[in-house]
């Protein structure tokens, strides 16, 4: 039963067509964007260097290997100072209109803000680490302030020198397709392709009334049913980001950095980094690992909403316009400024977020559970359990009660 | 096995489709019999468990069928009156999908599957995809679908809508053949389908059972209310106005009708042997049976 529900799922001619789409435009962007500064002249070096108000990568051969072995690792005060002196020195050289860098000095440069960069990072930890002990040292022992800037606290106090120059440019925009916001919309569209018909489509073919009169058409076959929509999650899911996985493998020319701490990681425009006070003591590969299985999981929930909308709806069309509202709504509600008060926690515990994932390890984030600081990701997790299951009792109870009156 | 239908009424909204509908099937051929609209397709759904009726229960060798589940649909065979299938899928594919819905084991069911091909003289088109077949094909296919579980009741909902006339009677004698040792319960508004199979016929009008015996009790029934007369083209149109008009036939010395009505109609009117043709038109409206 399941290997012809996989059947109906992957006949279905649209998802080709889409997967094909959506890879062609992974290629383009990549070839075209990330790839763009390998290859990029000085004058474009610059023009990009001022729009996005740091330095950009240039590079992929060995030049930065060869500045690795002098300033990679975590951050010193010695680094520190020598990469300042150096920036100093060839921010003077441009000011007085010298001719441009070479690559080499160019990705010297580079090499310099990080470390630099890194720097301020260490004190920026210093800092939020010193201003949780002085919240600790003020509030009140059984306050949630107090168990929270704890749990923080004790968190960054794991941390081990997290700050420095890494090799990691080959996992910059590894853990999205193109983009957070576009892995969402590319996942979603596919996962409302392939499971809006699963269904939605025994209505609308007039299969339903043969189906539901066998043994096991009203238990065995929502099983099939979801065990199929899991498998063509599942290849969608893996096919699409073994594509990005190659192309930025390709595109870098390996996958240095697999080792090093996520407080470096770069967002994909430049060095700057949105994990600078990240409390979670992974290193790249860990995460790479989470947030790939945190996504997984977020479409395996979505699908199942999918499927329930699908059975509910019996249109595919009507189904996958919901389906595709309820992802899209909290998107819908920041463009309105409409994410305050209720819609704030509506939007910090919806799909898109919970597809999204960049969001979740970004900072400290912890909610209030009866007293408890609980981290925002586990929450998270856990209501999308919960919601699931019920979506999932739903479903079968549901099906299990469908009559046909039409 | 005696399938008993106790008392059972559907209602949409404030309109009922069937209303108190009683009866109780041995084995054997049962042939619902009623007008379009009469309530059949309705009353079919809820003895295929997929429609649930308003009021009464169906009980089987006294279980009621809704409380079986798995275990009553495991004897069914059901064939509605319009349904789908998948375009993609070839005929071997569609019942081998349908025989894992039915709980075959996968040894069983591939012979299983040629064997009812044969029987719905599908067996060349086994592989062609679904896509490309012809109604009368599709609803061979959907018999085939039926059969596959050797259902110890078999429910079949117009089941000769698009088959040519070769075709209904090869489905016709092999309900006959099955019916030994199971239930058949057949709708139709085609008379003709039931004349030579079935143990009895059970009538249907507006959601009510308003006869249920054998077609030979049925023709009694009718006795000596058949007429035959010739007319001519003038008076045909207030002959139909007046009465129940069976068959219309010219002929050398004008329009011979048949008419159906308690005493002699008109003065040359001769009786003549009644059909279940003419019961149906006894019970019903006339304009029920123009597909027989």
């Amino acid at each position: 039963m399941y290997r012809h529900e996989l059947f109906k799922v992957f006949t279905r001619k649209n998802i080709y067509i889409v997967f094909f789409l959506v890879v062609l435009t992974m290629v383009y962007i990549d070839k075209n964007y990330i790839s763009q500064t390998e290859t990029m002249e000085e004058d474009e070096y610059v023009e990009l260097f001022e729009e996005r108000g740091a330095p950009v990568t240039t590079m992929k051969n060995g030049v930065y290997e060869k500045l690795f072995d002098e300033w990679g690792g975590p951050v010193t005060e010695d680094k520190i100072s020598l990469a300042t002196e150096k920036m100093q020195k060839i921010d003077e050289k441009l000011v007085e209109g010298t001719p441009s860098l070479t690559p080499e000095e160019k990705a010297a440069h580079n090499v310099h803000f990080i470390v630099a960069n890194a720097g301020q990072h260490e004190i920026s930890l210093q800092e939020r680490k010193e201003s949780l002990q002085s919240k600790i040292d003020d509030v009140d022992d059984q306050s949630y302030a107090y168990k929270e800037a704890e749990k923080e606290l004790s968190m960054l106090e794991q941390l081990d020198d997290t700050h420095g120059f890494y090799l990691i440019r080959a996992w910059r925009g590894m853990f999205d397709l193109i983009e957070p916001f576009m892995s969402v919309i590319l996942l979603s569209t596919l996962i409302l392709l392939g499971l809006t018909p699963v269904f939605a489509e025994e209505h609308s073919q007039r299969t339903l009334g043969l189906i539901l009169a066998t043994k096991h058409g009203k238990g065995k076959l929502v099983t099939a049913k979801i065990m199929a929509s899991l498998t063509y999650i599942g290849v969608v899911f893996s096919s699409l980001h073994l594509v990005n996985f190659f192309l930025h493998w390709l595109s870098y020319g390996g996958l240095q950095g697999w080792n090093a701490p996520i407080q470096s990681l770069p967002i994909s425009t430049s060095f700057n980094t949105l994990y600078e006070l990240s409390p979670f003591a992974w290193d790249v590969w860990q995460y790479y690992a989470i947030t790939l299985s945190i996504q997984f999981l977020a479409c395996v929930a979505l699908a199942f909403l999918v499927l329930l909308i699908s059975m509910l709806v019996k249109n595919v069309m009507f189904a996958f316009f919901i389906s595709g509202a309820v992802i899209g709504a909290p998107f819908m509600f920041r463009i309105l400024s409409l994410d305050q008060g209720i819609f704030k926690y509506i939007n910090s515990f919806s799909y898109l977020e919970f597809m999204k994932v960049d969001n979740l390890f970004q900072e400290f984030i912890a909610y209030n559970v009866f007293g408890y600081p609980v981290l925002y990701p586990l929450i998270l997790l856990f209501i999308f359990v919960i919601l699931t299951a019920l979506i999932v009792f739903f479903t079968y109870n549901r099906f299990r009660q469908q009559q046909v009156n039409e | 096995m005696r399938l008993l239908i106790d008392n059972v009424s559907k209602k949409f909204k404030d309109k009922w489709a069937i209303k108190y509908f009683s009866a109780e099937l041995t084995e054997g051929v049962y042939a619902l019999l009623g007008p379009n609209g009469a309530g059949k397709t309705t009353l079919m759904r809820m003895l295929a468990d997929i429609s649930m009726p308003s009021t009464g229960r169906i009980l089987l060798n006294d279980k009621d069928i809704s409380l079986m589940g798995d275990d009553y649909r495991d004897i069914l065979g059901y064939l509605p009156q319009e349904f789908g299938l998948y375009k993609n899928f070839t005929a071997v594919r569609f019942l081998m999908y349908f025989a894992s819905l039915k709980g075959l084991d996968k040894k069983f069911a591939i012979d299983k599957v040629e064997e009812v091909l044969d029987l719905v003289n599908l067996t060349k088109d086994r592989k062609r995809k679904i896509g490309t077949f012809s109604g009368g094909m599709k609803r061979r296919l959907g018999i085939a679908q039926a059969l596959l579980n050797d259902p110890k009741i078999l429910i079949v909902d117009e089941p000769t809508a698009g088959l040519d006339p070769q075709e209904r009677i090869r489905f016709r004698n092999l309900l006959s053949e099955i019916a030994g040792d199971r239930i058949v319960f057949l709708s139709t508004h085609i008379v003709s389908d039931i004349e030579y199979i079935a143990k009895e016929v059970l009538l249907l009008k507006q959601g009510e059972l308003i006869q249920r015996s054998t077609l030979g009790n049925l023709l009694e029934q009718v006795k000596g209310k058949v007429w035959s007369v010739n007319v001519t083209q003038a008076v045909l149109p207030e002959i139909q106005r007046q009465f129940k008009i069976g068959n219309i036939q010219r002929n050398e010395s004008g329009i011979e009708c048949r008419i159906v009505h308690d005493e002699k109609p008109v003065e040359n009117a001769v009786a003549v042997h009644a059909t279940l043709e003419d019961v149906y038109l006894y019970f019903f409206d006339k304009g029920a049976i123009k597909d027989v």
